[in-house]
């Protein structure tokens, strides 16, 4: 006799209550399908428009950054990215100054800045990414695209294989942990101009003094689950520990004088012509905390809170001491509270958002909800109490009169 | 917007005796019968639902799989040729939906902002008279099979957590027959590997 599958001894819980509530979301969904999905997530603009962006149930198209879901351009003056959900389970990270555009369903371009790339795969065709002269073709992999204002564009591969292409013609194939900045055209190999605009990670190539078949430059980070946690140590690795480090997007101050020294000795072992080149992981530019809220809200909006949940207690537990982490606190309470159902892990949530701290704009709608949770689980002592917080500290809060009912 | 009044009914005192067929239901609903998609739903979504929280380890998000899959069922029905098969095909795109929530999970976790919790779902899923080796193989198994490959976990747990054959599992993951025996002997050797690391 065959033995049984292991599966026969697993039993989920596939019970009617679940499955009319998955019919329910369905239906509600069945017309918000097909589109690319954008969600821009507010953080630094000011709290009010970052709630009314992150919870103000914008939706695909409407938001002020994108024109038809082609044009994706967050200003430079936030740490806001804008995450985009591309139909193939595709993601792309437009970065704060940066300018992408949809030239079809694989191809975009860049027009500054910095986006980083998660493209699925296999796919039929590749996906292509224009920056100027370079090109960057690939079939499905990890990696992040940067091009400054002088035109020089990095490239930066985090899984897999690229295609670089200058001028319609290939130069290079750079793989896993390879960040190489390419020049203008093809023609700028080696010039002053690309030597003036070696990058920071050039830096740390001539600092580490590692050519491109020097293993030591290939930090394995495979085992690191914080990619911030571990950027900080490649780029102290990379850099001997002086603190060589990369340009945030956009920006294009003057390197070294050992970067400008050096920038035409970088190696390029396919007979390309980069003038820039290390161990530098993708995500050193990208704001987690950023990029976090956009997953979560990203979920959040495709009926995935659970998901969206997850996401934002983790960031609570790894950037706990980030300036947002009361408004982090305070998403996670709204999942928890309106779509899961959860009112006393929201009051834990709300507590930790006042402990945290909130902006007074938000104060006052945190502990609004902080009684609706309490009311909710029967704690109706924390609720009085909080209510009378509400009271004391909000005395012409929206809620006034619906929360008095509960500080009696 | 699709007229329910001209819609026959299904089910129900009205109807000639036999239950409607897949292939019934699918023309039905092709045609803007949203009862049809509804009977659809009824008779396969338990049957995603049990195989999306197997292969994922986590209930809840397999409902979102089970969500996934029939928007995109009932959006592409149009697109079903053997539509007395509509079985094999909504758990094929279910793979589907299971594979991005892998790949997901990774991009997330390349974010710094992945949770082991997740993978601890599987174990909580053991039923009560699971014989007790049964029960150390699949807490054993769980962790490991979080750090696979999607393709390789997926091909695995298909093989032996769902049993399917070699055949099925090439149809559902839209790969060749060899190129699916591939992904599970893969995962085999790492767990094989594993393992010795453990006897050791």
């Amino acid at each position: 006799m065959s033995r049984p599958t292991l599966g026969s001894w697993l039993r989920p819980r596939t019970g009617e209550a679940e499955l009319a509530e998955i019919y329910g979301r369905i239906e509600a969904r069945r017309d918000r399908v097909g589109r690319p999905r954008v969600v821009v997530v507010a953080l630094a603009l000011g709290l009010a428009v970052g709630l009314a962006l992150v919870w103000g149930g914008r939706r695909p198209g409407e938001t002020s950054l994108a024109a038809h879901d082609r044009v994706f351009a967050p200003p430079p003056d936030t740490v806001v990215p804008v995450l985009v959900a591309l139909d193939d389970g595709s993601h792309l990270v437009v970065l704060p100054g940066a300018r992408l555009e949809l030239d079809g369903p694989d191809r975009v371009r860049l027009v500054r800045g910095r986006v980083a790339f998660a493209i699925t795969h296999p796919r039929p065709t590749p996906f292509v990414v224009d920056a100027g002269a370079t090109s960057v073709v690939v079939l499905g992999t990890r990696f992040a695209v940067e091009r400054r204002v002088d035109d020089m564009v990095e490239v930066a591969v985090d899984e897999g294989r690229v295609q670089v292409l200058q001028d319609g013609a290939e130069v290079a194939q750079q793989t896993a942990r390879q960040v190489r900045t390419w020049p203008p055209t093809a023609m700028w190999a080696g010039t002053s101009g690309g030597a003036d605009d070696a990058t920071s990670a050039e830096t740390a190539r001539r600092e580490g003094s590692a050519g491109s078949d020097d293993p030591a430059r290939v930090v394995d980070r495979g085992a690191s689950r914080n990619a911030v946690a571990a950027a900080r140590v490649d780029r102290a690795v990379v850099g001997g520990g002086r603190g060589a480090s990369r340009r945030g997007p956009g920006s294009a101050g003057a390197p070294p004088d050992s970067a400008r020294e050096s920038s035409s000795e970088a190696p390029d072992d396919a007979g390309g012509s980069a003038v820039g080149e290390a161990a530098v992981p993708v995500g050193t530019s990208t704001d987690a905390v950023a990029v976090g809220f956009a997953a979560a809200d990203l979920a959040r909006q495709d009926g995935r809170p659970a998901e969206a949940a997850r996401i934002l207690q983790r960031l609570l537990v790894d950037y706990r001491a980030d300036s947002r982490a009361g408004m982090v606190a305070f998403a996670l309470a709204r999942v928890r509270l309106e779509s899961l159902q959860q009112p006393a892990e929201a009051a834990v949530a709300l507590e930790d958002a006042l402990r945290l701290g909130v902006p007074a704009a938000l104060a006052e709608s945190v502990r609004a909800r902080l009684v609706e949770a309490y009311v909710a689980v029967g704690d109706t002592t924390r609720a009085r109490d909080v209510a009378r917080d509400y009271l004391k500290y909000h005395p012409r809060g929206r809620r006034v009169e619906e929360i008095r009912r509960w500080a009696r | 917007m699709r007229d329910q009044a001209e819609v026959m009914p299904l089910e129900g005192p009205g109807v000639r005796g036999t239950t409607p067929s897949d292939a019934e239901l699918v023309y039905r609903a092709r045609g803007g019968d949203r009862r049809a998609e509804a009977l659809l739903y009824t008779r396969h979504a338990a049957t995603l639902l049990g195989m999306a929280a197997r292969l994922l380890g986590d209930e809840i998000e397999a409902r979102d799989v089970v969500q996934d899959t029939f928007l995109i069922a009932f959006r592409r029905l149009d697109q079903l040729h053997e539509v007395a098969a509509v079985r094999g095909w909504l758990k094929s795109i279910a793979v589907s939906c299971v594979h991005r929530r892998f790949r997901r999970r990774r991009w997330v976790s390349w974010l710094g902002l992945g949770s082991d919790e997740v993978e601890s779902g599987l174990s909580a899923m053991i039923a009560a008279d699971a014989p007790a080796e049964v029960r150390a193989e699949l807490v054993w198994v769980a962790p490991r099979l979080a750090r696979m490959s999607p393709e390789q976990r997926l091909a695995w747990s298909l093989r032996h957590v769902e049993g399917d054959s070699l055949g099925e599992i090439a149809a559902l993951m839209g790969c060749s027959l060899a190129t699916a025996k591939r992904r599970i002997a893969a995962a085999e050797r790492a767990l094989a590997v594993e393992l010795q690391g453990v006897v050791r």
